[in-house]
């Protein structure tokens, strides 16, 4: 059965192959099974120990609990070894025994993606349950889990998940190569894997995806990516990843289309006031001011004629009082934390555009760039959008509206040449016909 | 070594290119937007041009009546040298970029507004599609009044001309863009509407001037304006194109078409074919409505007939706002357009066709 | 894949407005200018049908790897440098345009040179780029735009100010003979295909040029509205009075219920976007044919780190601009331009022939040296 088992099967760390000889009746069982899935104290309790202590017969003792049952089918092995039963094979005939442990209690809770309506659930800090709860969501024989230690003194184990036939081996073999470039004495969290394992120190844009999702995993895994579990840490890495992966939060799936359509255009439009909205204020204020109605000119002016210094100071004193605020509220302690709303929005908010510091407008430009920013389903593109806006600023207050164009088509042609693991980062998808193939030497999807 | 040579090396470009820039730099309150512009002719010889600006002066609050401008005037000897010579007398940088009107004096449209047309054209901050206007009995009494019940300054001026507020059919509406076109084109004479002051505080605009390339030859009363804005086509997404009164009848045009074209033979003729739907506004008080037929008849033909005076007298002023030679030079190549044309026009005889269709009476029967 | 041939055919064909095409067409709108409009699309479709078919006989390969199977290398690299220069005019000219385009409009108080550098700087970058990348970022830029541009023409040519009785009149003077000039400014517009010269690396093998009758049709009909709007817009005599028309054009028209009530911001704005995408594309061919002389040259389109010579190639292209425009005054730029235009004309169709004449020889001489 075992070398049956190794065919159909794909080799994966977590599949426990064994052949148990027993000395003295030279009695042999060969017993098969997913250890993440199953109870494996279950397991030793009704088929090891009684093997071991060979006190009955050990078929008298398959035959007479009814937990096992005799498998008929070969082709049904698959399924069953992934619903969690162990298969133990003795003299020619097949049982199989259903340990299925189920570990969503021990999961805890999504504490940066939450879904209104979707799984509760993330991935937990102890590896057995992570594997448990995605192999119970991407059920495929295909699934295979590689195991290495990271870190020369944590010794931290790092499981690396991938379906053996959707997933590219060229995009493998470098993450294989960069994991065993690693050189660190420890290693503790996620962030750490992250930046060890991204091509460039300086990039702008994160190229993996850190998530706590399970669904989010098994649609990865299913679209071919790689997913990185590490031992101690709640986050696992996705790669490859596109820019638009970060765009896409879970619920897109689970919701209504045009809705979620609609939203994805919202966030577009987020992405996009966030990172130009203080620099289009600077351009338009103080280098063409007729670009908008009379109107709206006027009550410019008005809310700008109290305040005594020039456009660029104020954006500058409004950043980064948002900075200091957004920074010191994941700090500050529970008790303390509804003190911190009333500073923001009392203070920061009226107080200041009263006292004259601040102009009005300027509350609104800075509160409706701070909003759009966590539109963003993906933390680790909220931190890096958040980081574009200076130089946006900085060109705006030298070279105007021009300067803000020019700026943004930096960024489009830096995301361009960007590459995640040999995928291209940001394309949009075309028609994509296989005879044709596509267009450079790498990137077939 | 080599990337830090590389980076130091755009570092230090990019410092450069930082040190040198920032001219333009100009906060919003260090402005004074110009929301109105007159030019008029002063009466002195060496100085002619005496240039009016209404600057805003923005205040916090919005109430109705508190805006505040102010007015500057300067006589000067070119309108460029007039326009700098006033940035000496304000405090703050003057920008035209918001200055949607402008107003040309009627003294100095009857000398020549070329110049005038040329300068505003010319200059990169003034926009092509700003309104122009004449203005009685000078642009600078027009631009000095401040209406009572304004919001925003400049602004009452500004909506007339723009066509999301008032939709008269008084009025007529010219661009920079399109005066700047009449003024050079073979085959097109300038229109331009005339704004004068009324009770002091508000300002009426139900006239319009009719130019050749450089003065005014023709003023057009209210009512010979509407028929003109009716048949040239210029109202644009007005719902009531006006009405036409005949007594004892007042009707509304709720639509008009009106079709033109050019026969070439020894007696050149323009047929023009008008196409309205009407709403009876005023009726005597016991009338049939099967004679509404009859009615309509007789009221075709006396709008025919006030069309054709109205394009007789514009005719026999000796210009062409409607374009009658534009298009007989489209239809018929006309070599040396300037010498030949006028004595065509001369002899051009007009025919109209009335056609009106009736949407109803109102309310009443 | 056939998207990225149509991104490089309209990419081109949208610059016509910064080249100022529209300028030397509406000069000689009483002489030939109509006629060369009319002649221009069976220009364009027979050297497109040309060099298409040439370039699918050598699938995969770049111009310089297609002159390199029948030539010896120093023809090769005179041939290489030609083409160069003659593209890094183009894209020189336009970012210049631009420049003084920023400095008319957007920021009048800027140094017009510190405004120059900048957009030097920034298409030079993207120029150093990987092929694949710039074949995307083509794509993103021009698919950006794209709505942009219709929703200008369909404002402009809905304007009540548009007379179509100044149009008949200019339509009119179909029976001129054309002339030299406008005939090449005409037929430029329809030059999109010379991109594929380098574009052809990025290329799957088993391509196929779809489609490829509809393009000169739709580039026919851009290059009717860029030449007759302006006219029935502002008449026949003031277009001839303008600089810059097609800035003046969008100026006119009024977005009532718009956020932005001068067109003329928006126009500007996609106007830079689309400057920046063409100098980037004409540059970048410039580095990859330069290249090519440069012995150990490899040749990846989707390479990963931008080697040093590519950088050194964009420095010298950024100072050759850079002086030529501190010392060329506005007339001469006029000249040049029009002396350039035409040269290309001729210059294009002796490439196309040649290349044309290329593929069907039965007889690749150079192609063992080639492969090696």
């Amino acid at each position: 059965m075992l070398e049956r088992l190794k065919i159909i099967l794909s080799p994966s760390e977590d599949l426990i192959q064994k052949e148990l000889k027993h000395p003295i009746s030279k009695q042999t069982i060969e017993l098969a099974f997913y250890l993440p899935l199953v109870d494996e104290a279950k397991v030793h309790q009704f088929v090891t120990v009684p093997f071991s202590k060979n006190e009955y017969p050990i078929s008298s003792l398959f035959q007479s609990n009814s937990n096992f049952y005799i498998v008929e089918d070969p082709a049904s092995w698959v399924d069953l070894i992934l619903r969690g039963q162990a298969l133990i094979e003795h003299q020619n005939v097949i049982y199989a025994f259903d340990a299925m442990h189920y570990k969503y209690n021990d999961a805890p809770v999504t504490q940066v993606e939450s879904t209104i309506r979707g799984p509760q659930h993330s991935i937990s800090e102890d590896p057995i349950i992570a594997l448990n709860l995605i192999r119970n969501a991407y059920m495929s024989p295909e699934l295979t889990i590689d195991q290495r230690q990271v870190g020369t003194i944590s010794q931290t184990s790092l499981y690396i998940l991938y379906d053996q036939r959707k997933s590219n081996q060229d995009t493998l073999k470098l993450v294989m190569n960069k994991i065993e470039a690693i050189h660190l004495d420890l290693i503790n969290s996620t962030g750490e894997l992250e930046r060890l394992l991204s091509s460039k120190k300086y990039q702008l844009f994160p190229t993996l995806l850190m998530t706590e999702r399970v669904d989010r995993i098994s649609r990865a895994l299913s679209l071919g990516k790689i997913v990185l579990v590490l031992k101690g840490s709640q986050y696992a890495l996705i790669l490859p990843v596109t820019f638009f992966d970060f765009i896409h939060a879970v619920e897109d799936h689970y919701e209504s289309f045009w809705m979620t359509r609609l939203l994805i255009v919202f966030r577009y439009i987020a992405l996009f006031i966030t990172v130009s909205l203080p620099g289009l204020y600077i351009a338009v204020l103080s280098y063409n001011p007729e670009i908008f109605r009379l109107q709206l000119a006027f009550s410019l002016v008005a809310s700008r004629s109290v305040v005594p210094y020039p456009s660029f100071i104020e954006v500058f004193i409004m950043l980064i009082m948002i900075e200091m605020l957004l920074e010191s509220s994941i700090r500050i302690p529970r008790f303390i934390g509804p003190a911190s709303t009333t500073v923001g929005g009392l203070i920061l908010g009226s107080a200041i555009q009263q006292a004259g510091l601040v102009s009005s407008v300027m509350i609104i430009v800075t509160s409706l760039m701070a909003i759009s920013n966590f539109v963003l389903p993906v933390y680790s593109m909220t931190l890096a959008v958040r980081f574009l806006k200076y130089p946006i600023i900085f060109i705006a207050i030298f070279f105007g509206l021009s300067g803000v164009c020019v700026g943004l088509y930096f960024y489009i042609v830096y995301l361009c040449n960007m590459r995640s693991f040999g995928e291209y980062y940001f394309r949009i998808r075309g028609k994509f016909t296989p005879q044709e193939g596509d267009i450079g030497q790498a990137g077939a999807r | 070594m080599r990337k830090k040579l590389l980076l130091s090396t755009i570092f230090l470009n990019i410092i450069c290119v930082l040190l040198l820039s920032g001219c333009g730099f100009k906060d919003i309150d260090k402005r004074y937007f110009v929301v109105g512009t007159g030019i008029d002719y002063s009466g002195d010889e060496e100085k002619p041009f005496r240039i009016t600006i209404k600057l805003a002066v923005p205040s916090v609050s919005i109430d109705p009546g508190s805006s505040k401008t102010q007015i500057e005037s300067i006589n000067s000897a070119t309108i460029a040298e007039g326009v700098r010579m006033l940035k000496a007398q304000v405090d703050k940088e003057i920008d035209f970029g918001h200055c949607n009107v402008f107003l040309i004096g009627e003294e100095m449209a009857n000398r020549n507004i070329q110049d005038v047309v040329y300068w505003m054209s010319r200059r990169r901050d003034i926009q092509n599609i700003a309104a122009l206007g004449v203005g009685t009995p000078s642009a600078e009494d027009v631009i000095s009044k401040q209406p009572t019940v304004e919001r925003v300054p400049g602004y009452s001026l500004n909506l007339f001309f723009s066509n999301d507020a008032t939709e008269s059919s008084f009025t007529y509406v010219e661009l920079l863009t399109d005066l700047f076109r009449r003024v050079n084109e073979k085959g097109l004479d300038p229109i331009l509407p005339v704004v004068e002051i009324q009770n002091d505080t508000s300002y009426v605009v139900n006239r319009i001037a009719l130019l050749n390339k450089e003065k005014i030859i023709l003023i057009l009363t209210p009512e010979e304006t509407q028929l003109f804005n009716q048949i040239s086509g210029h109202l644009g997404v007005t719902n009531v194109y006006g009405s036409f009164p005949s007594p004892p009848y007042v009707i509304a045009l709720n639509s008009v078409k009106t079709k033109y074209s050019i026969t070439n033979e020894d007696q050149p003729t323009v047929n023009m074919k008008i196409k309205q739907t009407v709403t009876f506004e005023e009726e005597p008080v016991n009338e049939r409505s099967e004679e509404q037929h009859k009615v309509l008849l007789d009221l075709q033909q006396a709008y025919s007939e006030k069309s054709q005076q109205l394009l007789v007298k514009i005719q026999e002023a000796g210009v062409d706002p409607i374009g009658f030679g534009l298009r007989y030079r489209a239809d018929y190549d006309l070599a040396d357009f300037d010498e030949n044309w006028p004595d065509i026009y001369k002899r051009i005889k007009f025919e109209i066709n009335t056609k009106m269709s009736t949407r109803g009476s109102g309310l009443l029967r | 894949m056939n998207r990225y041939f149509f991104y490089n055919y309209f990419i081109v064909c949208f610059t016509n407005l910064m080249l100022l095409i529209p300028y030397f067409l509406t000069a000689d709108r009483y002489g030939g200018a109509v006629m060369s409009i009319v002649l221009s699309p069976i220009f364009g479709y027979i050297f497109l049908y040309m060099f298409t078919s040439s370039l699918s006989k050598f699938p995969g390969k770049a111009l310089p790897e297609i002159f390199s199977l029948f030539y010896p290398k120093w023809i090769v690299n005179i041939v290489m440098v030609y083409k160069a220069v003659l593209i890094g005019i183009a894209g020189a000219l336009v970012i210049s345009t631009y420049a003084v385009i920023i400095t008319s409009f957007l920021n009048p108080n800027a140094n017009q040179y510190v405004m120059l550098m900048l957009l030097l700087i920034v298409c030079a970058y993207a120029a150093t780029r990987s092929t694949v990348s710039i074949a995307f970022i083509l794509e993103i830029s021009l698919l950006l735009s794209l709505p942009v541009i219709a929703f200008v023409m369909y404002k402009t040519i809905n304007n009540p100010l548009m007379n179509w009785d100044a149009i008949h009149v200019i339509a009119n003077h179909v029976d001129h003979m054309p002339t030299l000039l406008s005939f090449a400014c005409a037929s430029f517009v329809f030059t999109g295909y010379l991109n594929m010269g380098l574009f052809n690396r990025i290329l799957p093998p088993n391509f196929k040029f779809k489609y490829i009758w509809s393009y000169p049709i739709i580039a026919f009909i851009v290059l009717v509205i860029t030449f007759f709007v302006p006219i029935g817009i502002h008449g026949t005599e003031t277009v001839s009075q303008y600089i810059f028309l097609w800035s003046a054009t969008a100026d006119s028209t009024r977005m009532m219920y718009g956020f932005i009530e001068r067109m003329l911001f928006v126009f500007l704005i996609v106007l830079i976007n689309i400057s920046l995408t063409f100098t980037m594309v004409g540059w970048h061919m410039v580095i990859e044919y330069i290249r090519t002389i440069i012995p150990n040259n490899v040749v990846n389109p989707d390479e990963k780190k931008a080697p040093l010579r590519s950088y050194i190639i964009a420095g010298c292209i950024i100072i050759i601009t850079f002086v030529t425009m501190l010392k060329v005054t506005d007339d001469l730029m006029l000249k040049f331009t029009a002396y350039f235009l035409i040269f290309r004309l001729f210059s294009e169709t002796l490439t196309t022939t040649w290349i044309f004449i290329l593929s069907r020889k039965k007889v690749r001489k150079y192609e063992k040296e080639a492969a090696s």
